[in-house]
Formats: C-alpha cells, sequence, structure tokens
C-alpha cells in the first residue's frame, strides 16, 4: 500500500503547488518526476527505464512541430494584420469587435494553441482598444474565453486534445466530426454572454472614423514572404491531418514533417526561432508523464479506475456526462493537462473492463477544455490573458471573470451533456 | 585614462524626497535624461531615468506590444495625462538602483558597466559614495577617441 500513498501523495502536493502558483509550473513538474522515480526506485514500484517509456514522445512531437510553424509566423506580422483587419471591419462598433475578435480568437485556437492565440492577441487588442478609445475588457475576455473554446474543435487546438487523441486513437477527423459540431454551436453562445455580461461598457461613446483609418494593415506586414510560405505549409499540414486515416501517417509525423519543410524554405535565423519555441511546455509534459507513469506502476490509477467502474455501472450516457462535469469542474480549478494525463489511464483501465470508453473520450475532452473558463485560474489562457491586462490601467480581476466565465462553462457544458445524450449512439462509435 | 576626466562635474541632481511632479519640471527645464538622486548628505541613493518616468504616463501598449508602427493616428491616446496620484507620487517608489562606477574607474570599466547595465547615463562618486559627477556614453566615446588622436597626432 505505501507505494500508492507516496505516488498518489506526490502528484496531489504537485497539483496544489501548481494550483498555489508561488513556483512556476515546469519547475514543480520537473521536481515532482524527480522525486516520484526516486520514491518509485526505493520502494521498487517504478524505476527509470519504465519512467522513459511513460513519456509520449508522439504528442512531444505534435507539439513541437505545431510550435516550430507558429514560431515562424509570429514575427511575420500576420497576427497584426490580422487584428487590425477586425479592428477596421468593426468599424468602430465595440460590440462588432467582440464578436469579430471572439472569432478571430476561437478560430486561431484551433488550428494554434489557446496560450499562443492570446498571447499573440492579447497585446494587440489593448492597442487597438487605447487608440479607439474603448474598454478592452469585454475584448480580452471574449479572446481568453473563445480560445479555450475553440480550442476543443480540433486535435491540435489544445494540448489535453494531442493527449485524448495520443492515447485514444481518435483522429484528426474524429475531432471534425464530433468536437467541432459542438464548438460551433457554443461559440455564438458564449458570444452572446460577453455582449450581455459586458454591455455596459460597450456602449459606443465617440467618432472613431479618423482612428480607424490611422490604422495601416499593409505596414503591419513584416515579412509577408514567409508569412505565405507557412501559411502554404500549415495548409498542407492540415490536408494531411484530413488524409491522416486514409495516409495511415500520425499526427506528430506530419508536423514534424511540415515543420522540416517550413524551416527548410524560410531559412530562419536558428538562433531566433528556437527563442520563440516554448520549451517549457514540452518539459512540463514530459515530467508529467513520467509523474504519471508512476501512478501507474504504483496502482493508484488502477484503483481509481476500479472505483470509478463500480460507480458507473457500465456506460450509458449518464457516464459520460459524470465523467463531463467532474473534469470541468476539475479543469476550472487546476491546471487541465495534468487532470487530463491522469484520466487518460483510468479511462484506459475503465475499457480494459470491457466499459465502451469512446463517449468517455469526447466527455472528457470537452469537460478539461471548457472547464477551464470556470474560473479565473482554471486556464492557461486565462492566467495570461489577466497577467497581461494587469499591466494596464483596467485589469482582470477574479470579479471581472465571474461576470462571463462560469456562465460561459456552464453554456459549454450544458451543450455538451447535450450532444452526449442526444447523440449518444454517434459519440458511443 | 579615468572616468573623472571625461564626466561632466556640473551634476543636475535630485533629492530623493522630490515627488514624480519636480522630477518631470527638472526633465524639462534642464533637458536632461537621467537624475541622480541625493540624500541629504550628497550620497546617491538612486538614479530616476526619464525612460522609466515616460513608461509611466505612456499608454500601456508601448509595454506590450512590440511592433505598433502601423497605427498613424494615435487619437486620445496622443496626449497622456498624468493624474494627481502619479504626480505626487515620491520618487524613491520609481527610481533604480544607484547604479554607478567610482571616479578612479578606467574609460573601459565605465563602457562595461553601461553595457551591463543598459544605462544611457552613469553617476560617478566618491570613496564615500558621494556624487561627484556623470558621464553620458558621449563623453566617455570622446575620452576614448581623444587619446586615440593624442597617440596618432590626428
Amino acid at each position: 500500500m505505501t507505494p500508492v500513498v507516496v505516488s498518489a501523495a506526490i502528484f496531489v502536493v504537485v497539483l496544489i503547488l501548481i494550483l498555489l502558483e508561488r513556483a512556476d509550473r515546469t519547475i514543480v513538474a520537473i521536481g515532482g518526476a524527480a522525486a516520484m522515480v526516486t520514491a518509485g526506485m526505493v520502494l521498487g514500484f517504478y524505476d527509470e527505464q519504465q519512467a522513459l517509456q511513460a513519456i509520449d514522445f508522439s504528442t512531444l512531437g505534435l507539439l513541437l512541430g505545431m510550435m516550430i510553424l507558429v514560431s515562424l509566423l509570429k514575427p511575420t506580422g500576420l497576427f497584426e494584420v490580422l487584428a487590425v483587419w477586425a479592428a477596421r471591419s468593426s468599424r468602430g462598433h465595440p460590440a462588432m469587435l467582440v464578436v469579430l475578435m471572439g472569432i478571430v480568437a476561437a478560430f486561431l485556437s484551433m488550428i494554434l494553441d489557446n496560450v499562443t492565440t492570446v498571447v499573440l492577441l492579447a497585446p494587440l487588442t489593448i492597442l487597438i482598444a487605447e487608440v479607439l478609445g474603448i474598454s478592452a475588457i469585454p475584448l480580452l475576455m471574449a479572446e481568453a474565453v473563445l480560445s479555450n473554446v475553440g480550442g476543443v474543435a480540433t486535435l491540435i487546438g489544445d494540448p489535453p486534445n494531442i493527449l485524448i487523441a495520443s492515447a485514444s486513437g481518435l483522429s484528426f477527423n474524429d475531432f471534425l466530426s464530433h468536437s467541432l459540431p459542438v464548438v460551433l454551436l457554443i461559440i455564438p453562445l458564449v458570444l452572446g454572454l460577453v455582449l450581455v455580461a459586458f454591455r455596459r461598457m460597450l456602449a459606443k461613446t465617440k467618432d472613431t472614423t479618423q482612428a480607424l483609418l490611422g490604422f495601416r494593415p499593409e505596414e503591419a506586414w513584416n515579412d509577408p514572404k514567409t508569412a505565405r510560405r507557412v501559411v502554404i505549409v500549415l495548409g498542407a499540414a492540415l490536408l494531411l491531418f484530413l488524409l491522416q486515416d486514409a495516409l495511415s501517417l500520425t499526427p506528430a509525423f506530419i508536423a514534424l514533417s511540415m515543420a522540416a519543410v517550413a524551416l527548410v524554405w524560410t531559412q530562419p535565423s536558428v538562433d531566433e526561432f528556437l527563442k520563440r519555441i516554448d520549451w517549457q511546455v514540452l518539459l512540463f509534459f514530459a515530467a508529467l508523464f513520467v509523474m504519471v507513469g508512476g501512478l501507474e506502476a504504483s496502482g493508484v490509477l488502477e484503483l481509481l479506475a476500479a472505483g470509478l467502474a463500480a460507480r458507473l455501472d457500465g456506460s450509458g450516457p449518464a457516464a459520460a456526462v459524470t465523467v463531463l462535469w467532474l473534469t470541468a469542474v476539475a479543469a476550472a480549478m487546476v491546471d487541465n493537462v495534468p487532470i487530463t494525463a491522469a484520466m487518460i489511464p483510468i479511462i484506459l483501465g475503465l475499457g480494459e473492463r470491457g466499459i465502451n470508453v469512446a463517449p468517455l473520450w469526447w466527455a472528457l475532452a470537452f469537460g478539461v477544455g471548457f472547464g477551464g473558463n470556470g474560473t479565473i485560474i482554471g486556464s492557461t489562457a486565462g492566467i495570461l490573458v489577466a497577467e497581461i491586462s494587469s499591466k494596464t490601467p483596467n485589469p482582470i480581476t477574479s470579479r471581472t471573470w465571474l461576470r462571463l466565465g462560469p456562465q460561459a462553462l456552464i453554456v459549454a457544458c450544458l451543450i455538451a451533456t447535450l450532444a452526449l445524450v442526444v447523440a449518444y449512439p454517434f459519440f458511443a462509435r | 585614462m579615468t572616468i573623472s576626466k571625461v564626466m561632466k562635474t556640473k551634476v543636475i541632481s535630485i533629492p530623493e524626497t522630490a515627488t514624480l511632479e519636480d522630477a518631470v519640471r527638472s526633465f524639462v527645464k534642464n533637458r536632461v535624461g537621467t537624475l541622480p538622486v541625493l540624500a541629504s548628505g550628497g550620497e546617491l541613493v538612486g538614479v530616476l531615468d526619464m525612460q522609466d518616468v515616460l513608461l509611466l504616463v505612456l499608454p500601456p501598449f508601448v509595454r506590450l506590444v512590440a511592433d505598433y508602427d502601423f497605427v498613424h493616428d494615435f487619437g486620445p491616446v496622443e496626449f497622456a495625462e498624468m493624474d494627481d496620484a502619479m504626480r505626487a507620487r515620491p520618487i524613491t517608489q520609481v527610481m533604480a538602483k544607484p547604479h554607478a562606477v567610482e571616479q578612479e574607474s578606467g574609460l573601459l570599466r565605465a563602457y562595461a558597466f553601461m553595457n551591463q547595465h543598459g544605462l544611457e547615463n552613469v553617476p560617478v562618486t566618491d570613496d564615500s559614495g558621494k556624487l561627484v559627477g556623470i558621464a553620458s556614453r558621449v563623453d566617455i566615446g570622446v575620452g576614448f577617441l581623444r587619446t586615440w588622436m593624442e597617440h596618432h597626432g590626428v
């Protein structure tokens, strides 16, 4: 019993430290991984070899490949052009700008990581809002919440989906057919919530025609040639993702090979592009895999799976809905990546007990994806937007977040519940 | 050549009891970019840089966005306002650490020190930490070039 208690304690301490934000999550996770392997070797439940095998290199490969493509796109000015386009298309109507920036954030984060999306968009949004003389808060809130929602739609949209796909074998097309329709239903509803929650901040106060004419999208380009090339490669990557099943290619291979094509084609300065890759994310994932491997080896996850199997009483929509809401509440409080990483072996364990886990994968993807919106610390995208806005005179506070976040969680999870119940046979295939 | 040979000895400084408004007046009146902050005994306790004051007054996106020259008309944010609370802020809250070189320092040492700490002007102090002068990048550059001229008889 000692291995179970010790490994569970290490994981829980790591989760608490991440929750308290006292230290960087990557450092905490690396410390936790080292503690897990050490404990495993001392107590004899886990060793170095098992730890290495626990690292899911296809997840890391897919993340790295997409990061390389984005890192090449960042300095080209494409995102500035998109933001300026949204500003001009809104004709200075704050509500229209919320809708446009929200849609840009949702769709960008279907292809890019949510965090990347908001880190790119939030500073530009603050710039645009100030020049137009409107409040940045509704815009930033819409971007944070909708990037979390949008990320759920695709396999590559959010790290939990990458983890789930890697473990379950669900393909890019599976996400497009199961997840994207649900997300497309939720996007307009969440936009509606933003417009209602912040209606007082969205009144058009002054004439912004002059300010809008001052935005020159053509001057926002730094390197249109590289942008064009990377967008073409990104398009090719998306096409290959669509054909993934027919060509029997893995997402990691597609992302890494397309990253290689983009690197060869654009020949960036290696120093520069290496700096723009989020190495800390890759390290965090690797450390997390090592920890979850320890939980698995010690039998913690097996115990949880057995307990859950007894309670879920077979499969059916009720089990999926339970997983959805449980993981949503958990993801609202803690980083959704460790939750997903811990849930995956549990769901695999349920599968070994003969339960149809297909709907549970979708419930997990929806739960951890939409759950992050529940609190200001629930998602990395939310944390970063709040952090960026804290450098302005009107920061997003927990109270600001409460006007939209929990409502967005509830609406999104209700739609997901509806989908899982009404279309249960479809999700259960 | 030591830094004391090239520094300016007539230094515009500001007492540590001053407010941000006092500092702004001094920047404008004396057209300087750096104000050494002095204790009542003349010891250097901090340095107030115009850039740091500007960052307090300029719109926040200046700190957040690297590239925004595609905006041609900044509209209302073109005219930055300093509110009363900001004006009354003690400069001790805004000033940076008193990075300074000793008056015996050589020019290359001062040059290295400025690069290390990203300074445009470097205060110069005596053994007791009292301010005795200030040197800009130009002062140090001129010092180097003058040595070179004298050596080569240019």
